[in-house]
C-alpha cells in the first residue's frame, strides 16, 4: 500500500508540474462555467421567470462529456512515456509490484481528477444560493458519484492503453477511440438491431451515467458496471507491465 | 524447400488465431443467451459455427507444425509459453468473475432512488397493482429504430423490478412483427401491449401513469360506468377550457371507466348500467323531477358525488336549492350558505386548504398531502339519520371561517365575524353510506378543485379519483399518486450579485487556474 501512495504522490506532484494538468482543469472548468453562467444569465433576463431552474446536470452532464477528450490526454504519458525514457526499467527493478505501480500510476491521475471534482464543487454552490429553496442536494452527490465513476473507468482503460505503447500519441488515440466507442457508439446497435439490444445497452457508459445516476439513481448493476471497467483495465495495465520481465 | 514451406506457416496461425477468436465470440454470446442478456435467432446455428470453428483452428495448429515444426518445438519449450499461459488463465479468470459480478448485479438488480421528491420511483399506486398482479403479465414495447427505447425501456425495467417477477416485457419491431401487430390490432409505433393471461391491453403512450392505467385495466375487466349530469350548468367533461372537467374524464377512463354525460331533463331516466352519478358544479337549481329521478336512483342503491359551488357565485338565487335539500334530509350532509375563507392559505383566502383528512378509505392514504379547494362552501354533518353514516372527510384548519356576508367580501373586506360567521376547522368533504341500500354518496362543498387547471395540484386528483373509486365500490383500486415534488424557483439576482456571479464563474476560476499554471512553470524553469 505504501508503494502505491508513494507513486500516486509522486504522479500527483508531476500532474502539477506540466501544463497540460492546467490547460485540462482550465478546459474543463472553463466550458462548464461559460454554460453554467449562459442558463443564468438567460434566466435572469427572463421577466417571466417561467423557465424551469437548472438542476445539477448543467454541470455533470457537461463534465462527464469533457471527460471524454480529457482523459486521454492525461493518462498518455503515464507509462508510454516512462518506457520511452526508459524509466520503466528502472522502476521494474525497484522492490515494486507491477499492480502497485499501475494502481499508483492510476490512483496520482485519480486525484488529480478528484482535484478538479473538487474545485468544480463551487458551481453548484452558486447554483444553490440562487435557486430557492436550493438545488436537489441528494441528486447533486448522485451525480457527483457518477462522474467519480466515470472518471476511475476512463482512467483505468487510460492508464492500460498507456502500458501497452512508447508513443504517447499512440497511446492517446487510442484511449480517445476507446472512450469515444464506449461513451457515444455502444449505443447505436442497441438502437439498430433488435437482437441484442440488451447487451449493448448494458456496455453503454453514457445511458448508465446520464438515464440513473446523472438523474439521481443509484442502480447495483452501474456500481458494479464501473467498478469493473475500473478493476478490468488495471489488471490489464498490470498484465501488461509484468509480460515486459518475459518478453 | 524446407524453407519455402515455412514462408506458408503463418497462414496455420492465422487461421487458428481466427478461429479462436470466432470460438470466444460464440461462447461469450452463448454465456449472454443463459443469462437471458440475449435473444438468438437460431441457437443452433452457433452450435455448427463452434464445431467449424474448432476443426480450422486443428487444421490452422497442424498446417503450421507441418510446414515450420522448427519454431513449434522452440515455442514449446521457451519461457514465454510459461509465463504466457499463466497471463492468460489469470485474465480469463478475471474476466470471467468480472462477467459474473455483473450478471448478477443485472439478474438482481439493486435501485436507489436518492432525490429528494423520490421523483424517479414509481408512485405507490403502480407498485400496488404490480405486488396485486394475480398471474404473469408480459409487455411487448412495439418499438420501430426510428424512435427511442430508452425512455420506455427504463419505464418497463421499473415495473418488473417492483413487480416481485410477475411482470416481463421484451421489445419488438413492428415491422419485423407484421403477425403479431395485426393479430392485437396494433396499429403505429410505441405502443405497449399487455398480455395477462386471455386478457390484453393495448397503451399508447409509453408514461407511467398510461401503463399503469393499462394494468388497471387488465387487472380489472369489468368497466363501471359512470355519467355526469348536464343541463344545470354543470363543468364540461369533453372540451377543454376554463371551466372544464377533462382532466378527470382522462383519469377516469385510464382508470376503466366509462364516462358518459346525462341530461335528466332530456332523457328523463338514469340508465341501469349507471354505477355512479356525478354532478360537477351546477349554476342552476335542478328540476323537482330530476331530484326525484336522483332519488329513487339513490334509494335502488346508486351512487352519488355532488360538487356544489357557494350560492353567490352560481345563478341559483334564493330559489330553493331541491339536490342541497335532499342531501340533507336524507343523508344528513347540510352544505352552508357561505363561503370558506382560509387567511392561512399560501394562494388566495378563497382558496381554503384541506389540511386534515378523516379515517376514511377516501383518504387513509392521503395524510400528509394537501388538496386546496377554492371558492367553496362548508358543509355541516347531522347524524340523526341512523341508516346512514356520513364522515367528514376534509377539514380546513382552525383559524378558517365560513364567511356569510357576501357584500362585504364584494367591496373586498375579509374579516371574520363572530355573530355572523362559522369558526372552524370548516368541513370541506363529506361521505355517507346508507347501510340498508348500500348506496354512497361523497358531497364537496366547491367543485374548481378538479377544474382542469387545480385537478393536478397537489392531492386534488387523488381526493377526487378516490371518491369515484369509493362510490362505485372499487376501493381495491384506491390508491395514491405521486406527492408533488418540491417546486424550485430561480431567484434572480440583482444586477450587480448577477455581474459578480458570472464574472466569478468566467473569469475568476479560469484566471486562478491559469496564474497557478505559469507560476508553476516559472518554478520548474528557475529550478532547471
Amino acid at each position: 500500500m505504501r508503494n502505491i501512495w508513494t507513486i500516486a504522490k509522486r504522479e500527483y506532484k508531476v500532474f502539477f508540474a506540466t501544463p497540460l494538468a492546467y490547460i485540462v482543469m482550465l478546459f474543463i472548468l472553463g466550458v462548464i462555467g461559460l454554460i453554467l453562467s449562459n442558463a443564468i444569465m438567460q434566466l435572469a433576463n427572463n421577466p417571466f421567470g417561467v423557465n424551469q431552474p437548472p438542476d445539477i446536470s448543467i454541470v455533470t452532464g457537461p463534465m462527464s462529456f469533457l471527460l471524454v477528450f480529457s482523459i486521454p490526454a492525461l493518462t498518455m504519458r503515464l507509462l508510454a512515456d516512462e518506457q520511452r525514457m526508459g524509466t520503466l526499467e528502472l522502476m521494474l527493478t525497484a522492490p515494486v509490484r507491477d499492480w502497485e505501480l499501475i494502481v499508483g500510476k492510476w490512483l496520482g491521475s485519480f486525484l488529480y481528477i478528484l482535484t478538479i471534482i473538487g474545485v468544480s464543487l463551487i458551481f453548484p454552490l452558486i447554483l444553490n444560493s440562487l435557486i430557492t429553496p436550493g438545488i436537489d442536494q441528494q441528486k447533486m452527490l448522485s451525480g457527483y458519484l457518477g462522474i467519480i465513476l466515470v472518471s476511475a473507468a476512463f482512467l483505468s482503460i487510460g492508464v492500460a492503453i498507456s502500458s501497452m505503447f512508447n508513443n504517447q500519441f499512440a497511446a492517446f488515440f487510442l484511449t480517445l477511440g476507446f472512450l469515444v466507442g464506449l461513451w457515444f457508439l455502444i449505443g447505436i446497435p442497441a438502437q439498430i438491431f433488435s437482437s441484442g439490444s440488451e447487451l449493448f445497452n448494458y456496455l453503454n457508459m453514457n445511458s448508465r451515467f446520464h438515464s440513473s445516476l446523472n438523474r439521481g439513481v443509484i442502480n447495483l448493476s452501474d456500481l458494479v458496471y464501473f467498478l469493473s471497467i475500473t478493476a478490468l483495465g488495471l489488471f490489464i495495465g498490470s498484465i501488461v507491465i509484468e509480460s515486459r520481465r518475459w518478453r | 524447400m524446407k524453407n519455402n514451406s515455412k514462408r506458408f506457416a503463418p497462414i496455420g496461425l492465422i487461421l487458428s488465431g481466427l478461429a479462436t477468436i470466432t470460438m470466444i465470440g460464440v461462447l461469450i454470446v452463448r454465456g449472454f443467451i443463459s443469462a437471458n442478456l440475449y435473444t438468438a435467432l437460431d441457437p443452433e446455428l452457433l452450435d455448427q459455427i463452434i464445431i467449424i470453428a474448432t476443426a480450422v483452428f486443428i487444421i490452422g495448429l497442424a498446417l503450421f507444425s507441418i510446414l515450420d515444426p522448427n519454431s513449434v518445438r522452440k515455442f514449446l519449450t521457451g519461457r514465454q509459453i510459461r509465463y504466457g499461459s499463466n497471463s492468460l488463465i489469470l485474465l480469463v479468470a478475471f474476466v470471467g468473475i468480472l462477467i459474473v459480478l455483473n450478471i448478477l448485479a443485472y439478474r438482481y438488480p439493486q435501485r436507489w432512488d436518492v432525490t429528494e421528491d423520490k421523483e424517479r420511483s414509481l408512485a405507490p399506486e403502480t407498485i400496488q397493482a404490480l405486488q396485486k398482479l394475480p398471474e404473469p403479465v408480459n409487455a411487448i414495447a412495439f418499438y420501430s429504430f426510428r424512435v427511442s427505447r430508452e425512455s420506455a425501456g427504463q419505464l418497463l425495467e421499473d415495473f418488473r423490478v417492483n413487480s416481485a417477477g410477475n411482470f416481463d416485457y421484451e421489445f419488438m419491431n413492428p415491422d419485423d412483427n407484421p403477425g403479431v401487430t395485426n393479430k392485437f390490432g396494433i396499429t403505429g409505433d410505441s405502443k405497449i401491449l399487455l398480455q395477462m393471461g386471455e386478457n390484453h391491453e393495448i397503451v399508447s403512450i409509453s408514461t407511467e401513469q398510461e401503463l399503469t392505467g393499462g394494468l388497471i385495466r387488465l387487472l380489472n375487466p369489468d368497466q363501471p360506468t359512470i355519467y355526469f349530469l348536464t343541463g344545470e350548468g354543470e363543468h364540461d367533461i369533453e372540451t377543454a377550457g376554463d371551466r372544464s372537467y377533462t382532466d378527470v374524464r382522462q383519469v377516469l377512463e385510464n382508470k376503466n371507466y366509462i364516462v358518459k354525460t346525462l341530461n335528466l331533463q332530456a332523457e328523463n331516466m338514469i340508465p341501469e348500467d349507471a354505477r355512479a352519478v356525478v354532478v360537477a358544479g351546477p349554476m342552476v337549481p335542478f328540476t323537482k323531477e330530476s331530484v326525484a329521478l336522483i332519488k329513487d336512483y339513490m334509494e335502488a342503491g346508486g351512487s352519488m358525488l355532488v360538487l356544489t359551488n357557494p350560492v353567490f357565485i352560481t345563478d341559483l338565487g334564493e330559489e330553493a336549492d331541491l339536490l342541497v335539500e335532499y342531501l340533507n334530509s336524507e343523508w344528513g350532509i347540510a352544505l352552508n350558505n357561505d363561503i370558506v375563507i382560509d387567511t392561512n392559505s399560501p394562494y388566495s383566502p378563497f382558496s381554503a386548504v384541506g389540511a386534515q383528512y378523516a379515517q376514511h378509505p377516501i383518504t387513509e392514504k392521503m395524510q400528509g398531502i394537501a388538496a386546496i379547494f377554492p371558492n367553496t362552501r362548508s358543509i355541516t354533518i347531522n347524524t340523526e339519520n341512523l341508516d346512514v353514516s356520513p364522515t367528514p372527510l376534509v377539514l380546513t384548519i382552525d383559524q378558517s371561517w365560513g364567511e356569510t356576508d357576501f357584500e362585504a367580501l364584494e367591496q373586498d373586506q375579509i374579516a371574520f365575524d363572530e355573530d355572523l360567521d362559522i369558526l372552524g376547522p370548516m368541513i370541506l368533504a363529506a361521505a355517507a353510506e346508507n347501510t340498508e341500500t348500500n348506496s354512497r354518496v361523497v358531497v364537496f362543498g366547491g367543485s374548481s378543485f378538479a377544474l382542469d387547471g387545480n385537478f393536478d395540484f397537489a392531492g386534488n386528483a387523488d381526493l377526487f379519483v378516490n371518491s369515484v373509486d369509493w362510490a362505485v365500490e372499487q376501493e381495491s383500486l384506491i390508491g395514491i399518486t405521486k406527492s408533488p415534488p418540491t417546486v424550485r424557483t430561480f431567484n434572480p439576482p440583482g444586477s450587480l450579485q448577477l455581474i459578480l456571479t458570472v464574472v466569478s464563474i468566467t473569469c475568476i476560476i479560469p484566471l486562478a487556474i491559469i496564474i497557478s499554471g505559469t507560476y508553476a512553470w516559472v518554478l520548474r524553469r528557475r529550478r532547471g
